[in-house]
């Protein structure tokens, strides 16, 4: 009776381990064909990686010589200009030199326009005369670097995507064996053990079996190249209108490259809809346009558009990216939404993951505070924000006091708070004496300076100033604007800083206006008047104070002690 | 019960089934030699899959020679265009001064320091640029940089790698042979059931068992031969 039930156990068992080794065989080749992906992704992502540093490296070679044959040209004009001007003041052979000279720069001029890329369109505006080096560099080398950037990223993903599957085959070998062990087992046991040991065999091998089957089962989503190369041209955009509303802070401008932007990610998400990077892309835009709005006094559109921002970080967020920069877009979308103890939950979590951010994320907790009524603590945050500032150069450059203090400027005009005036000041003493490389503390000067009287002079025939009456208005395209200071109690040494601020006809903001800055350092004696000029560096070349509002701020050691303000029409 | 008595039950229980000793003998034989053989062809591919990661980092060397390469030209052909440009407003200033002085004698004498001072500048340039590559264009020169790229390109391809398309299909070829290598590996397993089923079934199915076991051992091992040396 025994025999007879075992002879068909074992001829069952024995059946079962043969089959095994057809199923194990389809696991190995499972494994193989996986690890053979993820070996090839994983190649492809260090090869696209060498790739990037490659493109950056040989297009900033190229961009820097563009960007020379621009300064060539430039110069060029500016010397064919002046040529013209001294033939017109000299007469006989002197004139014939300055004809000869003009003449040959023209030619020049139209040898160098024709030898690169950055002295044609759309690169060059003949009509104008105008340079557009932005362009040029996001056409050639931020886009295609952005495109690189994220084809690499996406075979990273592939391979570790294939490296997960390769996981599950080898854990469901290794447990295969196990099954094997204890099935062979059973055939050499009786009464309850060996079929403890045959069910859990059976038990283990059918364990592999749904591990295995859900494994190989699950596809790999490939981004579309198509999509990448938009997504990449797409992130071009984006950056343009957010460097116009960094620097320039005029929407209509910063809408024409957003438009097509919110067009191209929106034909990525039609065709790609799980496409983290497209929703990080477009979270971002409606983030900075839903800001743009707000400032520009929509705050309906403006809101609506940063509660899609923020409904796109989540979206972000479900498809499996997380990182501190989605924290830090989502708190400055809930700060600006009014969601103050949202936004400092969020800042918070940035701050944990960003470390080196302190001085951005430090300053803005400040202002949530401010809004908070919490009247002290938002000074002690900025504080130890600023301190962050001397020991992390890299995450407090020039640019990032820029856009904290544009902030704070644009907060005073739409979310007025006392306080806010305060923190503009603290935060532009810290940006200057930074970049002095004096620390953060302001330095106590004895000096004094009266706040600028700006100034039309009258010259005589031989070029020398008889009178200097004052003006507050200058006409359109005027090069240089002249202002008197009148400076007390210097000391040899001590730094200068003026900064000018321009606010563009129609808006309500003022915008740095970098090339207009200078910093010197003090030589004369202790009392002195002086005049002063606001000006391009190359005003001889054509380059002119556009329309609009200016204000002149004078920094002495690090104090703010003046300002003042012009109008050009 | 025993192990030792568990092993006398099973070989009662196989004479059941009619098998002689020839026949069980030449069953266990197949299964061995199937198994053998199997490995023998795990062993290939495992060859195959190393070869891929061979000619893949192979590509990542010609990948990064051609990092270099470029970096180097990239910063070569900067400095030629820019030197060229030099050269060519010093040319052309030094040119118009001569044509003027050759034409009108009676130019100040300052026009002829000046003329000297621009020839010495341009032939400083000229000194520091690579002259085969400097072609004439509207009748003036200019260096010509996409030349220089291919010409250094291919130059540099004469002496390593720079091209990682190759060694990409190399590793690819290898990757296909050896999941096709491993593939074999389920007709061979197929092969070991059918033989390991003819071992504990009766007269009946035995000859069909062991026909369609030997048929995919022939099959597999056929394939696995044209895989690995054609």
């Amino acid at each position: 009776m025994r025999i007879i039930q075992e002879k068909p156990f074992k001829t069952a068992v024995i059946l079962i381990l043969a089959g095994l080794t057809i199923l194990t065989s389809l696991i190995v080749l499972l494994n193989v064909t996986a690890s053979a992906r993820a070996a090839a992704a994983g190649r492809d992502s260090r090869i696209l990686a060498i790739r990037y540093l490659t493109h950056l490296g040989r297009s900033l070679w190229d961009a820097a010589s563009q960007k020379g044959l621009m300064v060539a040209a430039q110069e060029t004009a500016g010397l064919i200009l002046q040529a013209e001007a001294y033939e017109k003041m000299s007469k006989g052979q002197e004139a014939l030199l300055y004809r000869l000279t003009r003449d040959r720069l023209v030619r020049l001029k139209d040898l160098l326009a024709g030898g690169g890329r950055i002295t044609r369109p759309p690169y060059y505006d003949p009509q104008t005369g105008a340079f557009d080096l932005v362009q040029y560099f996001l056409d050639e080398v931020y886009i295609p670097a952005a495109g690189l950037l994220e084809s690499q990223d996406q075979k990273r993903k592939e391979s570790a995507f294939w490296g997960r599957k390769v996981e599950a085959f080898t854990t469901g070998l290794a447990v295969m064996t196990v099954a094997v062990f204890l099935l062979t087992l059973s055939l050499f046991l009786s009464g309850k053990v060996r079929l403890a040991m045959a069910g859990v065999g059976l038990a283990l091998v059918t364990a592999v079996v749904g591990t295995s089957v859900a494994a190989a089962g699950r596809p790999w989503r490939a981004v579309s190249s198509e999509s990448i190369r938009n997504l990449a041209r797409a992130s071009g955009e984006v950056l343009r209108a957010k460097l116009v509303l960094d620097f320039n802070g005029d929407l209509r401008t910063a809408e024409r490259f957003a438009g097509p932007a919110g067009n191209t990610i929106a034909g990525i998400l039609a065709k790609d809809p799980a496409y983290a990077a497209a929703l990080d892309l477009r979270a971002r835009l409606r983030a900075a346009m839903g800001e743009s709005l707000i400032f520009a006094g929509k705050a309906r559109e403006g809101r609506a558009e940063m509660e899609r921002a923020v409904a796109d970080l989540a979206r972000v967020e479900g498809a499996g990216r997380d990182d501190g920069y989605l924290d830090w877009t989502r708190g400055f979308a809930q700060l600006l939404l009014g969601r103050f103890s949202q936004a400092e939950a969020s800042i918070e979590r940035a701050l944990a993951r960003l470390p080196e951010q302190k001085l951005a994320l430090g300053a803005i907790k400040a202002v949530i505070y401010l809004y908070e009524g919490r009247r002290d603590a938002w000074r002690t945050v900025l504080e130890d924000a600023l301190s962050q500032a001397v020991r992390r150069p890299l995450a407090s450059d020039p640019n990032t006091f820029r856009i904290l203090i544009r902030n704070l400027e644009r907060f005073k005009e739409i979310m007025p708070a006392e306080g806010l005036q305060e923190m503009t000041r603290r935060l532009k003493e810290a940006s200057v004496l930074i970049a002095l490389g004096r620390g953060v503390r302001p330095l106590a000067v004895a000096a004094s300076v009266a706040p600028p009287q700006f100034v039309n002079p009258v010259y005589d025939g031989r070029g020398e100033v008889v009178a200097l009456p004052a003006a507050r208005e200058f006409p359109a395209a005027v090069g240089h604007v002249y202002f008197l200071l009148e400076f007390k109690g210097m000391s040899p040494g001590q730094s200068i800083v003026r900064k000018v601020y321009r606010q563009i006809s129609g808006q309500v903001f003022w915008v740095e206006q970098l090339r207009l800055g200078r910093t010197e350092r003090w030589s004369g004696p202790a009392e002195a008047r002086l005049l002063g000029s606001v000006e391009y560096p190359m005003p001889e070349a054509g380059e002119y104070l556009a329309s609009g509002l200016y204000r002149l701020e004078i920094f002495i050691e690090g104090n703010l002690m003046a300002s003042g303000m012009f109008k050009v029409r | 019960m025993n192990i030792r008595s568990e092993v006398k039950e099973a070989g009662m229980s196989e004479n059941e089934y009619g098998l002689s000793e020839h026949r069980k003998t030449f069953l266990s034989v197949l299964i061995a030699l199937t198994a053998a053989t199997g490995a023998l062809v795990s062993w290939q591919a495992s060859r195959a899959g190393n070869a891929a990661d061979s000619a893949d980092g192979q590509a990542i060397a010609a990948a990064l020679n051609e990092a270099g390469n470029e970096m180097s030209i990239a910063s070569d052909v900067f400095l030629s265009e820019t030197n060229a440009r030099e050269l060519l407003t010093h040319l052309e200033s030094a040119r118009d001064i001569h044509r003027e002085v050759m034409r009108n004698p009676a130019v100040p004498g300052r026009w002829l320091d000046d003329w000297q001072s621009e020839i010495i500048r341009a032939r400083v340039r000229h000194l520091q640029l690579n002259t085969d590559f400097l072609i004439s264009k509207d009748g003036r020169q200019v260096f010509d940089g996409e030349r220089y790229r291919q010409a250094v390109r291919a130059q540099a391809a004469s002496e390593k790698p720079i091209d990682t398309a190759p060694f990409r299909a190399l590793s690819e070829a290898k990757r296909r042979a050896a999941v096709f290598l491993i593939s074999l590996n389920l007709l061979f397993a197929s092969a070991l059931f059918l033989f390991t089923a003819a071992l504990r079934t009766g007269r009946g199915g035995r000859p069909v068992w062991t026909a369609a076991g030997l048929a995919l051992y022939v099959c597999a091992s056929g394939l696995a031969v044209w895989k690995i040396f054609f």
